[in-house]
């Protein structure tokens, strides 16, 4: 183990032995890369005053698929520790993580069975698409549209609560990430809120506040930004040239986006209330943007968090939904593969250097029309596979897709050694949500759906706040959100309800 | 390459039709399907004019119909005045018009938008601003690809060099960087710098040249800056007011410069157009119309147009056959090409077209005699059922569905993107994404049976009917007579544009929809839209889309001639603010 340093607020930190660089770097570009000439830096909540005492950290991410078609073959038969791992849990056995994880079977959301009538708390309307994100992040009604799509809660999602409780100073309040880019639905109105997971609180000053009391939280989607959002302010060595030009280009940056601000100042001056309130928003970010370059130290400290080469985005895959000739092709694919390698590597880099405590993790589009041929050989997309264009096994095969992106950043958590002892995993809590289960679909009204919200499931990672890993726990009858809100609570959150849902589920918990 | 003829004389054919001149027929399409669905249903706009087509099918050359008469605009119709003006709002550069423009500006055509920014929501075309959201996410993007292309440029000597365009004399030379200032700067923000504004611009990027001992340091930081300003990220229409006009504004020269280039070239104004802009040439109608014919002689407008119809059509990125992808495109916006631009056609030749540009691997994936490796024109045979644009693969992409084609969803989107319809959505209890039902081997006309009952009926016979008329062409445009799941199941391939006629194939499908006479007003509304960005129209929206329509009349039209009819009108030089 390497010897403790101090850094220039005398917070111990050691450099993270446990974490092999090269397997930490393994994701960028796909190709190992040796140990670079790449520096330690200062940065994060305790460089900026925290305690000591390792923060906790949270992450939820989301797959937009259904868990089964009729049946499923995700849910353990044994309940309890040294569960029975199916198909569709295969990654936890493959990556090495089953007892680092646990599985909540018997979930579900409830749902108004009448085209108007208004859902049940924590519920959605008859429409599946679209309206189960509210309901599990949020644990709240989506609004409804009149043609039943839309997809934004009533209030704050999760990560934005946990992040309220545990951010502290953090340069980084919540980091959304999404890794499949773009639709493939290949219509002209591919994205929307299916594309967007994370919620935020919209002042209570904005226009929209009464109709509308949150605002989405725009993901990242190319791994390239979210580098360079990360790691910005920090030198590739510690040698003097390199250390200066870090400075010069931060010094730049700054004066440039300080220049760009003040133009906007007097550009709004000469605007109407509605261009000046559009334009106050990208002011806003402008001067965020400023303000996290302030915070970024210009050189080398000793924290014990390093940047990362730089990624290139791999090329974005095209429409699919025509027919067996496409399927087999690179279409409706994007190497959603190695773009989640590349964000599972700079989430455990952004916990690491203390960035971010809080991350939103969409791994898929709610509908996910992603090709299935690509990484598990199906001729389909995922959507229609669980529309009985497939098997029930390429079904599974979709759940354990989105379950390895997901145990990935498992992976490289359990990795890092915390300084104080214990892994970065076992400070982290985190869950794993899907769009929906099987069973009644009250839009077709008919049963052996996907289009359902029953018999859902959750995975629970991490250790942290008492979180017991590593089991199935049988959850008749409990609400989703109440799995993400157990994740929650290990987390920091000391609510006792999600929105509309109370009550954790007390076996996830030591 | 063909001569352009944007902006020739046109033919008068004739009195413009009036109101009462609807063909008995067309008039009860829209009728028809408001009270044969459940739920809302109707034609967008109102107040549309109608008229048989006189082109009728199949010309020699460019097997459109060149003799067509034209209806020219009728002077006792006006084009939109300044009270007709669209309410508007900053417009933030789509990804597209933001990597067209920094082509423009400064020769780097790398396209990286798209990768790096967030994509806007979208309901019909991607300039609709009511849809774009700032963002975390939006504006490190947008520093990144600033940062991005601003290092290619500093890193290739010749291109910096003539951007620059003096040599500095030391790394503080204020003169050469003023100098660059004035220039680049007008063409970034689209109107002139101030004296001072150029003194403020130097006093911030200046010491970082001193800083670094490198002139080039100011120089790259200021194209940071401009890459990043407001005044070019979005377009500001501040405008004056007009007197006695409460709510209109009169956009200055510079910003009706810049509304004209991203309108037809969706990028940036030319040093040339800005030219006209300070010499007050854009103040007429005729000004205006002259810029504009020469922005649409450029290549640019023809990228910019054949976008548009993609997006109206709604064949954009839609999933084709990926080897021959890239030549599917390039036949549909050879023939926009071709009946918009080179030879300045009726518009609704774009649907008579009995010649199609393609390769030979294109031509045998269509089943068609040709096997030249490089695309030409070549004739449809006369039985084929293809005419027209209707017949691409591009378009016959639009709306497949489990790994076929979908009658419901194309009968929908030649309703809804070609005749301006709303069609409602289904009712409670219908799962559009269940798959077909497995009813022991039925063909696909026969499981189509079940739309044609109870509440499903009204509508699906408008729609599916479309559809069904285009079934002997797959989802790629191939022709075939028999599914390909069931191949006991033989296609008949007969359709019904209800209330218009019957048909058989695309090309006849195109017949219909010209002969529908709704075909214009839906044009004028979809072109208003994009004008305007943005897909919801209010009250005044739609008195200038029937007065557009109105000078449309309801025969053939040149889209050449469209787009400097609107950018003439008084409308088009002035901005609403409710």
């Amino acid at each position: 183990m390497s010897p403790p340093r101090k850094n220039k607020l005398g917070a111990i930190r050691r450099i993270p032995t446990a974490l092999s660089r090269r397997a930490l770097l393994r994701g960028f570009g796909g190709v190992a890369v040796g140990l670079p000439a790449l520096e330690l830096m200062g940065f994060g909540g305790r460089a900026h005053g925290q305690s000591a005492s390792p923060p906790n950290r949270f992450l939820v991410a989301y797959g937009g698929i259904s868990t089964g078609l009729g049946s499923d073959q995700v849910v353990p038969d044994t309940v309890g520790r040294n569960y029975d791992v199916k198909r569709g849990l295969k990654a936890l056995t493959d990556l090495g993580i089953r007892d680092d994880v646990s599985i909540v079977s018997g979930l579900h959301i409830p749902w108004a069975e009448a085209v108007n009538a208004t859902p049940p708390p924590g519920g959605r309307n008859r429409f599946f698409h679209g309206n189960t994100v509210g309901a599990m992040l949020a644990g709240t009604r989506c609004w409804r549209e009149p043609d039943g799509y839309n997809g934004t809660p009533r209030a704050p999602t999760c990560d934005q609560l946990v992040a309220d409780a545990i951010a502290g100073n953090t340069l980084r309040r919540v980091l959304a990430y999404r890794v499949q880019p773009v639709s493939y639905s290949g219509d002209n109105n591919a994205l929307g809120n299916g594309a967007r997971l994370s919620w935020k609180a919209r002042p209570p000053t904005d226009k929209d506040y009464a109709t509308n009391p949150v605002m989405v939280e725009e993901p990242f989607a190319s791994p390239r930004v979210a580098y360079t959002s990360l790691f910005q302010g920090f030198a590739p060595s510690t040698n003097t040239a390199d250390v200066e030009k870090v400075r010069f280009l931060l010094k730049q940056r700054r004066s440039v986006l300080d220049f760009v601000s003040d133009d906007m100042t007097r550009l709004m001056a000469t605007l109407g209330s509605a261009d000046r309130q559009r334009m106050q928003q990208h002011y806003d970010e402008i001067r965020a943007l400023e303000l996290r370059l302030g915070n970024a130290p210009a050189s080398g400290g000793d924290t014990g968090c390093m940047s990362l080469p730089p990624p290139s985005d791999p090329p974005l895959g095209t429409a699919i939904h025509s027919g067996d000739n496409v399927y087999a092709t690179t279409a409706g694919y994007s190497n959603e593969d190695l773009r989640a390698d590349l964000f599972a590597d700079l989430i455990a880099m952004a916990f690491t250097c203390d960035i971010s405590r809080s991350v939103s993790f969409m791994l898929t589009f709610w509908k996910c029309y992603m090709n299935m041929f690509q990484v598990a050989g199906w001729k389909s997309d995922m959507h229609q596979l669980t529309h009985g264009a497939g098997p029930l096994e390429s079904v599974s095969d979709s759940v354990n897709w989105h379950l390895k992106q997901w145990g990935k950043v498992v992976t490289r958590l359990k990795a890092v050694r915390e300084p104080t002892g214990g892994t970065l995993l076992d400070r982290t809590a985190m869950a794993l949500v899907y769009e929906g289960g099987w069973g009644y679909d009250p839009e077709a009204k008919r049963n052996n759906s996907a289009h359902s919200t029953e018999n859902m499931i959750a995975l629970v990672g991490g250790r942290a706040g008492g979180l017991k890993a590593g089991q199935h726990v049988k959850a008749s009858g409990k609400h989703v959100a109440q799995a993400v809100l157990s994740a929650m609570n290990a987390a920091g959150y000391k609510g006792t309800s999600l929105g509309e849902v109370s009550g954790n589920i007390p076996q996830l918990f030591s | 390459m063909r001569a352009t003829m944007i902006g020739r004389k046109t033919r008068r054919r004739g009195a413009l039709h009036s109101l009462g001149s609807w063909p008995a027929r067309a008039l009860p399409l829209g009728a028809l399907l408001a009270t044969g669905c459940t739920g809302v249903i109707g034609n967008q706009g109102d107040g549309q004019l109608g008229g048989p087509p006189s082109g009728g099918a199949g010309t020699p050359a460019a097997g459109g119909s060149p003799g067509t008469a034209i209806d020219v605009p009728s002077p006792e119709i006006p084009l939109p005045g300044a009270t007709l003006a669209a309410n508007s709002a900053l417009r933030r550069l789509t990804s597209y018009e933001y990597d067209n423009t920094i082509r423009d500006l400064l020769g780097d055509d790398s396209r990286r938008s798209r990768e790096l920014l967030p994509e806007d929501n979208r309901k019909l075309f991607d300039n609709d601003y009511t849809t774009q959201a700032t963002s975390t996410a939006l504006i490190e993007g947008a520093e990144l690809l600033a940062s991005d292309v601003v290092k290619r440029l500093m890193t290739d000597q010749a291109r910096r060099h003539a951007l620059v365009g003096c040599t500095p004399a030391g790394a503080t030379d204020q003169a050469c960087f003023q100098a660059f200032l004035t220039r680049f700067g007008r063409l970034a923000l689209r109107r002139p710098l101030s004296a001072d504004e150029v003194a403020r611009w130097g006093a911030a990027f200046m010491p970082l040249a001193q800083d670094a001992k490198d002139f080039y340091a100011a120089v790259e930081s200021a194209l940071l800056a401009f890459l990043q300003h407001p005044e070019l990220l979005y377009r500001v229409e501040t405008g004056a007011a007009v007197v006695g006009a409460p709510g209109i504004y009169k956009l200055t020269d510079w910003q009706l410069a810049a509304r004209l280039s991203y309108f037809i070239w969706g990028s940036t104004p030319d040093e040339l157009l800005l030219d006209q802009a300070a010499a007050g040439a854009l103040r007429s109608p005729e000004g205006v119309r002259g810029a504009a014919t020469r922005l649409l002689n450029d290549k640019r407008a023809r990228e910019l147009w054949s976008r548009f119809h993609a997006q109206w059509f709604g064949y954009d990125g839609a999933p084709l056959t990926p080897d021959l992808a890239a030549g599917m495109v390039q036949e549909t916006a050879a023939l926009i090409g071709r009946v918009v631009f080179d030879d300045a056609r009726p518009w609704q030749d774009l649907f008579r077209a009995t010649e199609t540009f393609i390769d030979g691997r294109l031509a045998a994936h269509y089943g068609m005699p040709s096997s030249d490796s490089t695309p030409r024109w070549v004739r449809y045979d006369a039985s084929s059922q293809r005419k027209g644009i209707l017949s691409h693969a591009s378009f016959l992409a639009v709306g497949a569905k489990f790994e076929d084609t979908s009658p419901t969803m194309r009968g929908i989107a030649v309703r809804e993107r070609l005749l301006c319809t709303t069609v409602p959505p289904p009712p409670p209890g219908v799962d559009v994404d269940a798959p077909p039902l497995d009813d022991a081997g039925a063909c696909k006309e026969e499981r189509y049976q079940m739309h044609r009952h109870g509440g499903c009926a009204g509508c699906h016979a408008l729609i599916d009917e479309i559809g069904f008329g285009l079934e002997r062409f797959d989802q790629q445009g191939r022709y075939r007579t028999r599914e390909e799941k069931l191949p006991a199941c033989a296609i008949r391939g007969q359709g019904e544009l209800v209330g218009v006629g019957s048909f058989s194939g695309p090309g006849e499908l195109g017949d219909r929809l010209i002969q529908s006479g709704e075909l214009n007003n839906c044009a004028a509304t979809q072109l208003h839209r994009f004008t305007v960005g943005r897909t919801e129209l209010d009250e005044t929206d739609r008195r200038a889309v029937e007065l557009l329509a109105r000078r449309m009349g309801g025969g053939d039209f040149r889209l050449g001639d469209l787009i400097l009819d609107v950018v003439s009108a008084d409308a088009f030089r002035h901005v609403r603010r409710d």
